[in-house]
Formats: structure tokens, C-alpha cells, sequence
């Protein structure tokens, strides 16, 4: 799970509760870790957050189809101070730019229409919550995960009748604290959601014993890894190499003997498939 | 059901738009301009919107009937297909749907007076002649009907149409609209089937085949003519089996002359559909059985396919008249999108 805040009020009510600590002494943006879950940092504004949220995605490992939650403050057209509400459209108010995080979770959250502004927003002219990051956060979270996973949760902070003048540290930290429970709700949720990708890889046999013994060309490396792959699913737990006849003396012969084994094993399609458990980091 | 409803601002006042917003009073309503912004953009995965696809409504533009590939049909000789959804809410694990597009949100175009309009004028671009409109390749004719009246509004476009014949290709049980009204000859109900145990393994969220069989006998007791769809066929060792007892199911419950046409299909799909559903699935032991890759198109081995082709035709013609039989190969279409199959006649043998 990879988050990534504006300010460290806003993150500490999450380092709190998910006990993150600091994983460098002097990084480019404030980094917190447990086992399962990042926190960066970003500073205000949308190019600090795509900064950060990149930064956020190399520091911990550039796993592919990770969770990303921004999560922060906004101001909103109605007075709706203290709730919390899901982007359902964002909007680079800059340049026009709208994006669409799928709306797969079901939960009793409230959804909103979120745009970026550049500046501090004091008309909240549409029925829309009014941010700073995410428009910056969404498209690199987008790009190093997948949309279903990327979503921006904003607690609302001010409104017409309430001035973001009045807000300071301990009220924000306050806000983000008292939605706790939302939070952490989609948080598991998008963990949950990322574990129906995550678990269903089989783990993929080595190369390595095959093309230490035979040259492989680059395409014949394609065909091994395939056939690997299928004999994971296929063959789980069998060794392949013990198929592949001792004195065989080509990578295309090793190739064509895996083949010609699995094709010679019973194939029941509806057996049914054993699921490992989803892995939740 | 549907939570999320993507609407482009253009239909927004269409009054098929405002209906069937209506049929979701609970769902949450997304302004759009195009739909194409939510159904198009990369880094989407099909599987999890599969948890939750939202319904986008549009406007179609552009061709709206295409022209099917060459060789395709069900014995007539001008065939096209349209699709007035895309997607199906279904969830079938050989569907080439979850490997040709990016969302699994349901796409609906509400204009279809401007498909019919297309119809109008392709059946004028052959004159005095019977003309093919195939329905369900990107998504299913019927399963959303109740949402979305198609089918009532196509019924009427075909009354005083009789030289545009449509297969309207389905899975679902939802035939209420087929039933309210009397049958027509230019109107095929094409109902796709597998053996039990393969809809219950792979046809997810879909009816059992006996619902299917329950709805084909109410469409044939009013006189609609029925089609019979054995597209794919999944092998595996038991394969003989269940396709026997399948048939022997289909036809205790449905007389032969109710059927226009019973067409057989092995699995096959584009290469990189293929691919892309392996990344979704890449447990499924279906993708990881073998296939080949046969130009382009991944199938059973030429040898396996002609085997299963030979096994069902041999066991379909003591239940249906030759004539009424046809069959597919990966050999035999056209490469591109769907529809993806080409269908000869039976009786002609194609190799």
C-alpha cells in the first residue's frame, strides 16, 4: 500500500496508526514504512506530489500493481467541513485534463468530483472538492500501478462558509485523524482489491538449469519462459527438467520435449484451481 | 447492481438516457464528454472492474453496421454485424472481450435509431436482397435487455423489414420482450451453450444451461426461430463425453424444427487478446492447455480441432438436417476484430 500526503499533519494521524517509521535520515521527500504500507510526504502542490509519488514508487521497489492512496485535505463547494469524500472525476483545473479512478469498491462512502487548482481555491465555484495534489499524484500513481488501485480520498477542510484562513496544523491533523476509520476501510479495500491481482501468479519455474546447460536464442528464451509458465499452472510441483531426456542435445529439443510432455499429462479443465492466499503488501 | 453510471453531457436529456438513469436511482452519476475517457485509457485491468463494471451511456458515432468478414454467415450471402453495447455482464473466462478491451464497464449507445438508420441504408445498397445483421459479438444481445429495450425497438424496425434478417446472440434468460411479442421470421435467437460442467466452470455469472434450455423452448413454443450456438469448444479429456450428453440435453428438450441453424467453433482468439488474458489469469489452466498459435490466431492444433469438429458434426446430424449445420475454423477467418468466426456450411467441406 503506497500513500502520499501533502502536509505531516495530514500523515501523522497514519503513522500513528499504521506505527510507520522514517526509512531515511535525510531523503528528497519525508519516506515512512511498516511491513505493508509506504507514506511519502509531498509538500503542497501538484508537481511536488507527482515528484513525490514517483519517488514513493522507486523506494519501495517498483512492485507492479500496487495500491496508491492520496489522501489529504480540500476545500468544497458545500458546507461539508469534517467529511470525507472519494474522487470520482479529477480535474487539472489548469489544463482541463479529467481522469476517471474506477469506481470498483463498494462501500457507503460519498463520492466527489476533485480539481486541482494552483492556488488556493476561495470561490469553490462548482459542486466539486477543491485540492492541490492530485491531479499531480493521479496520472504517475496510474502509470507505475493500475486504475482500479489509484484513488484520492479528501477530507473537507473548508467551504463558503468557513475560510481555509481558519485552518492550522492541529485542525488539520484533527480532520484527517477523526476520518480514521474511512481511511483505513479503503485502505483494506484497495489492498484486498490488489490482492485478487497479486495472488493469482504462479510462482514461475528458473531458467537458469535450462539455459545453463543449453544455448536458448532470445526467441527460444520466449518459448521456454511460456512453456514454463504453462507447466507452473499444469504440472505444479512436478520438476520439468526431469522431462527433458538426459542427452537431449538442442534448446529446441529441450523445448519440444517440455511441450510433448505436458501434452501427454491428463488435462481436466474443471478440476477445481487451488487459489494461494492474496498477499496484502 | 450498477453503482456507477458514466454518462456522456450530449445524452445526458436523451430520454432513453433519463429512463434508464431512472432503473438506478442509488447509483452514483459521472458527467463525461466522451466515453472513450473512461473506457479507453491503459493501465486498466478488465478482472477487477469485472468486480464492479460501472454503465457508461453514449452516442455512437461513425459506421455503425460493419461489414462481417468475407466467408461469414449462416448461409446468407450479404452479413454484417453492429453493436449497440459493449462489454457483457457476464463473465466467461474464454470471452475475447476481457483480451480486445481495456474496461469491463458496460458501454451502452442509446441512439439506435441511428443503427437502424444504417440498416436502412444497407439493405438499400443491396436491393431485392435478403440481407444478415448479427447481433452479441461485443457484447450479449439479450442479458441487458430489460435495461436497455433494444431488443423491443429492433423487433419493430424488422416487422416491416423482411429482407433484413438479425441473429441476436445470447446467454440470457431475459426474453421477456421476445415473448411479448409475436415472432417474426427475420429474427434468429442464437443461444450459446456448453456442457454443464464447462458453464459452470467457465461462464461466470452467466444462466446454467437448463435456464437457457428452459427460455429457447417459451421462445419456441411462439414460433421463434432458434439458433444453436457450440461456440467455443473447450477440450479436454473428456471432452467426447460432455459434448454427448450436451446434445443429448439440447435436443430431449428442443424439436429439431425449431431450429434455423446450430453452428461449432473451437476456442480460438486473436494472438494478442490471447496474451492479455494471460496477464489477467495467468492461473487459468484453459490458456495454459495447448494451444497453438496458428497464424495470428491461437487454437487447438489444426489435427485436435478438426477432431472436435468431426466428433460434433457426426454426432449433431443424427439430431439436425445437414443443411442447417455449419462450422468454424481458425483457418477460415479473417483476422481483426471480432466477429472472428467464418462459418462454411457443413456439408461442404471446407478441407
Amino acid at each position: 500500500m503506497r500513500l502520499v500526503t501533502a502536509l505531516t499533519p495530514e500523515a501523522l494521524p497514519l503513522i500513528e496508526h499504521y506505527r510507520l517509521e522514517q526509512v531515511d535520515s535525510d531523503p528528497l521527500f519525508p519516506l515512512y514504512r511498516n511491513d505493508t504500507i509506504y507514506l511519502v510526504v509531498s509538500g503542497i502542490g501538484k508537481t511536488l506530489a507527482a515528484a513525490a509519488t514517483a519517488y514513493l514508487h522507486t523506494k519501495s521497489g517498483e512492485l507492479p500493481n500496487q495500491p496508491f492512496l492520496n489522501i489529504g485535505i480540500a476545500g468544497h463547494h458545500r458546507s461539508i467541513a469534517g467529511a470525507a469524500r472519494v474522487a470520482n472525476r479529477i480535474t487539472d483545473q489548469s489544463t482541463g485534463q479529467t481522469w476517471y479512478p474506477p469506481q470498483i469498491i463498494r462501500d457507503s462512502m460519498e463520492r466527489s468530483a476533485l480539481i486541482t487548482v494552483e492556488t488556493v481555491e476561495r470561490d469553490y465555484a462548482e459542486d466539486a472538492a477543491y485540492d492541490m495534489e492530485a491531479a499531480g499524484f493521479y496520472p504517475i500513481a496510474w502509470r507505475a500501478s493500475s486504475a482500479e488501485l489509484v484513488q484520492s480520498l479528501k477530507v473537507i477542510s473548508d467551504h463558503p462558509g468557513e475560510s481555509v484562513a481558519h485552518l492550522d496544523l492541529q485542525r488539520i491533523e484533527g480532520l484527517i485523524g477523526n476520518c480514521f476509520d474511512e481511511i483505513d476501510g479503503l485502505v483494506k479495500a484497495l489492498q484486498d482489491l490488489a490482492g485478487i491481482v497479486v495472488s493469482t501468479t504462479p510462482e514461475p519455474y528458473r531458467l537458469e538449469p535450462f539455459v545453463e546447460r543449453w544455448h536458448f536464442s532470445v526467441t527460444q528464451r520466449h518459448r521456454l519462459r511460456r512453456v514454463l509458465a504453462r507447466w507452473a499452472v499444469l504440472a505444479k510441483g512436478e520438476d520439468p527438467l526431469t522431462s527433458v531426456p538426459s542427452g537431449c542435445p538442442s534448446a529446441r529439443h529441450t523445448i519440444e520435449a517440455l511441450e510433448n510432455a505436458l501434452l501427454a499429462k491428463p488435462l481436466d479443465l474443471h478440476a477445481e484451481v487451488a487459489r494461494p492466499l492474496p498477499k496484502l503488501s | 447492481m450498477i453503482q456507477t453510471i458514466y454518462i456522456e453531457r450530449q445524452v445526458a436529456d436523451h430520454p432513453r438516457a433519463r429512463e434508464v438513469l431512472a432503473r438506478f436511482p442509488a447509483a452514483q452519476r459521472i458527467d463525461c464528454d466522451r466515453y472513450t475517457e473512461i473506457f479507453n485509457p491503459k493501465n486498466q485491468n478488465f478482472r477487477l472492474q469485472k468486480q464492479q463494471p460501472a454503465l457508461i451511456i453514449a452516442h455512437k458515432f461513425g459506421k455503425r453496421v460493419l461489414s462481417a468478414p468475407e466467408g461469414y454467415g449462416i448461409g446468407g450471402q450479404h452479413n454484417y454485424y453492429f453493436s449497440h453495447m459493449l462489454n457483457c455482464i457476464y463473465d466467461c473466462r474464454y470471452c475475447f472481450l476481457q483480451g480486445m478491451y481495456r474496461s469491463a464497464h458496460y458501454v451502452l449507445f442509446i441512439n439506435y435509431d441511428d443503427f437502424f438508420a444504417s440498416m436502412d441504408r444497407t439493405l438499400a445498397n443491396h436491393p431485392s436482397e435478403d440481407v444478415w445483421f448479427f447481433s452479441g459479438y461485443d457484447c450479449d444481445s439479450l442479458a441487458l435487455d430489460p435495461v436497455t429495450g433494444f431488443a423491443t425497438h429492433l423487433l419493430t424496425f424488422l416487422e416491416s423489414r423482411q429482407r433484413a434478417f438479425v441473429e441476436l446472440r445470447t446467454k440470457s434468460t431475459q426474453i421477456r420482450a421476445l415473448l411479448a411479442a409475436p415472432a417474426i421470421p427475420n429474427a434468429v435467437v442464437a443461444f450459446s451453450l456448453t456442457p454443464t460442467e464447462t458453464a459452470d466452470r467457465f461462464e461466470h455469472k452467466a444462466p446454467p444451461i437448463a435456464k437457457r434450455l428452459q427460455a429457447m423452448r417459451q421462445l419456441a413454443d411462439k414460433g421463434w426461430p432458434l439458433g444453436l450456438r457450440f461456440d467455443p469448444l473447450i477440450f479436454d479429456d473428456a471432452f467426447e463425453e460432455r459434448y454427448r450428453r450436451l446434445f443429448e440435453e439440447v435436443f430431449a428438450a428442443l424439436a429439431p424444427q425449431s431450429l434455423h441453424s446450430v453452428t461449432l467453433g473451437a476456442f480460438r482468439m486473436p494472438q494478442r487478446f490471447f496474451r492479455n488474458l494471460i496477464r489477467l489469469y495467468p492461473s487459468e489452466p484453459l490458456f495454459a492447455s495447448p494451444l497453438q498459435n496458428r497464424s495470428g490466431l491461437v487454437s487447438y492444433s489444426k489435427t485436435r480441432e478438426e477432431e472436435m469438429i468431426r466428433f460434433c458434426l457426426k454426432e449433431l446430424t443424427t439430431y439436425v438436417p445437414p443443411e442447417r449445420l455449419f462450422s468454424c475454423s481458425a483457418d477460415t477467418r479473417q483476422h481483426g476484430n471480432p466477429p472472428v468466426q467464418t462459418l462454411q456450411a457443413a456439408g461442404v467441406p471446407k478441407r
